[in-house]
């Protein structure tokens, strides 16, 4: 029962909204939270910041309407967008990511995550 | 016991028959440029003027002193390639003035050019003179703007130089055809005979100097006589897009610095080139201030710059106006790096002002300061002919720093 509890809180659509915008890569300055990134990039139109800001919209509105599936489509639609975004990063970025602890955190909190979801959706119980 | 001592014998004589006769690496040099070189040349080379370093391997002819043998060396010791090179020139403000003539060791593919600011221009088929020299500029030819192929350093973090004398260092890279790495450069002056690499470090990894130590290096020159200038520099994220506020593949927003360059009637010169960064924590991101750091910013590259000449005391108070920034906070917004250079700029006397932008996701009802806004201004400055701004086309890097000093 508390294991459910527990499966539940860190599935939660918010949670996942929270752990994707909350990845942190290494700038030329100083760190950058990945929702800063999408910001600073949308106007650019890129395929990385349209994915993530749909991504981020869909999982509010899976919220909003209480649809699993919408929270799996926005899921599957983040991680297109990070690897778009991981894809376009100069070699010297990528190795940064690698010497980051904090970057290297965030993104295996947002691996876990993603594979609570799967787990839940293929092995939980409903709550 | 008979059976050991011939198998010893045995194996004695083997291995001393097997074993190639293993020249002396002067030898090997000798062996290798009588293979290369014209009989007269092999036969005027001065061989106690060889020197060597991990890459290269220098010497001169008798004959004619100023013109060099340089050999680039493999990692195992072989030769890989030649050149002869005959450069001469001087060093005034805007760097290196002069011209080269480069060929193969047998001669030939003679090549001739002339250096302005550094840059090896457009090679011509004459001789070269200083007063043949065109008007050629180095964006002519300059599509992408590296490191000059000749740079000057009024002094150079080396031991085996005297820092007092400013020096010219031609790029290896260019003089052997791209077979060398784009760092190794080789001293034009002095006794030395080793190449060095120019740090090209990312300047935002880069440590904490003492900004006091820096500045305290231009007490090292009288006022009296003595010529200034100070450069504010900007570097755009995307070089071809001054309109893109942040560049995603190298999470890189840019940068603006300044160069504080003074020089005594007797061609001593003292430059440095500070930049003011956050510490590197994602808290910079959040709009809060953070603790700075001043860098040394050396080599870095800009796409635009402003010189303006200034008085030793308008030097004077542009350098303790880095004194007294040096422990400001870093906010990403209210004092950035542009913040910083505009400031230690204008307290040298330059009245500079420029555009402010929004940053996207920062609420300032006023806009900030950014390296965009300083590139805009000073093309704008440019395309009215003020005379102090280079572009260099595409984009250029700084000089050398002179260091801390104690």
């Amino acid at each position: 029962m508390r294991k459910d509890k527990l499966l539940n809180i860190f599935t939660h659509p918010l949670f996942q909204l929270f752990s994707f915008s909350a990845l942190i890569f290494p700038g030329q300055l100083f760190d950058l939270p990945y929702l800063l990134i999408l910001r600073w990039t949308i106007a650019d139109l890129t395929f990385f910041a349209i994915s993530g800001i749909l991504g981020l919209l869909l999982t509010f509105l899976s919220i909003l309407i209480y649809r699993k599936i919408l929270q799996w489509i926005a899921l599957l639609i983040m991680w297109l967008s990070l690897m778009a975004f991981v894809w376009q990063l100069t070699p010297t970025i990528k190795a940064a990511i690698i010497e980051n602890p904090i970057s290297l955190l965030t993104c295996f909190q947002f691996l876990l995550i993603s594979l609570l979801i799967v787990y839940k959706k293929y092995y939980g119980r409903t709550a | 016991m008979k059976n050991l001592l011939l198998c010893t014998c045995l194996l004695t004589s083997l291995l001393t028959g097997c074993a190639k006769k293993i020249q002396e690496p002067n030898e090997a040099v000798m062996t290798y440029l009588s293979h290369h070189l014209s009989s007269a040349d092999f036969a005027d080379i001065d061989r106690l003027s060889m020197k060597q370093s991990h890459l290269i391997i220098r010497l001169h002819f008798t004959s004619d002193n100023n013109r060099q043998l340089i050999l680039h060396k493999t990692q195992d010791g072989r030769i890989q390639k030649g050149k002869i090179i005959f450069i001469q020139g001087m060093i005034n403000k805007d760097g290196y003035q002069g011209t080269i003539e480069v060929s193969n060791l047998d001669r030939s593919s003679n090549y001739s050019s002339i250096i302005r600011n550094g840059f090896i221009l457009s090679s011509l088929t004459t001789a070269v003179t200083t007063t043949t020299a065109t008007n050629q500029t180095s964006s002519d030819r300059c599509n992408d703007c590296s490191i000059p192929e000749v740079i000057v350093s009024a002094t150079y973090r080396n031991p085996y130089y005297n820092a007092d004398d400013p020096f010219a260092w031609l790029n290896l890279f260019w003089l052997m055809g791209g077979d060398m790495p784009k760092t190794e450069y080789l001293p034009l002056g002095g006794g030395g005979g080793g190449s060095e690499t120019i740090d090209t470090e990312i300047a935002e990894n880069k440590e904490k100097i003492d900004a006091k130590k820096y500045m305290d290096c231009f007490d090292n020159i009288q006022d009296v006589g003595a010529t200034c200038t100070i450069t504010i520099s900007t570097d755009i994220p995307i070089d071809s897009r001054p309109d893109q506020f942040f560049d995603a593949s190298a999470g890189a927003v840019g940068h603006a610095f300044i160069e504080l360059w003074k020089m005594s009637p007797n061609g001593q010169i003292v430059a440095q080139n500070i930049g003011f960064y956050p510490t590197g924590s994602f808290k910079a991101a959040s709009g809060m201030n953070v603790e700075s750091k001043i860098v040394d910013n050396a080599f870095h590259e800009y796409n635009a710059r402003y010189t303006i000449s200034v008085s030793p005391a308008q030097l004077r108070a542009a350098i303790n106006q880095v004194r007294t920034l040096e422990h400001n906070a870093y906010n990403l917004s209210s004092f950035n790096c542009t913040d910083f250079a505009l400031t230690v700029f204008n307290a040298a006397g330059a009245n500079l002002t420029i555009p402010k932008y929004q940053i996207p996701a920062y609420g300032s009802t006023t806009g900030s300061n950014t390296p965009q806004g300083l590139y805009n201004k000073l093309m704008e400055m440019g395309a009215a002919g003020n005379t102090g701004v280079q572009t260099n086309g595409a984009k250029g890097y700084a000089g050398t720093s002179h260091g801390p000093c104690n």
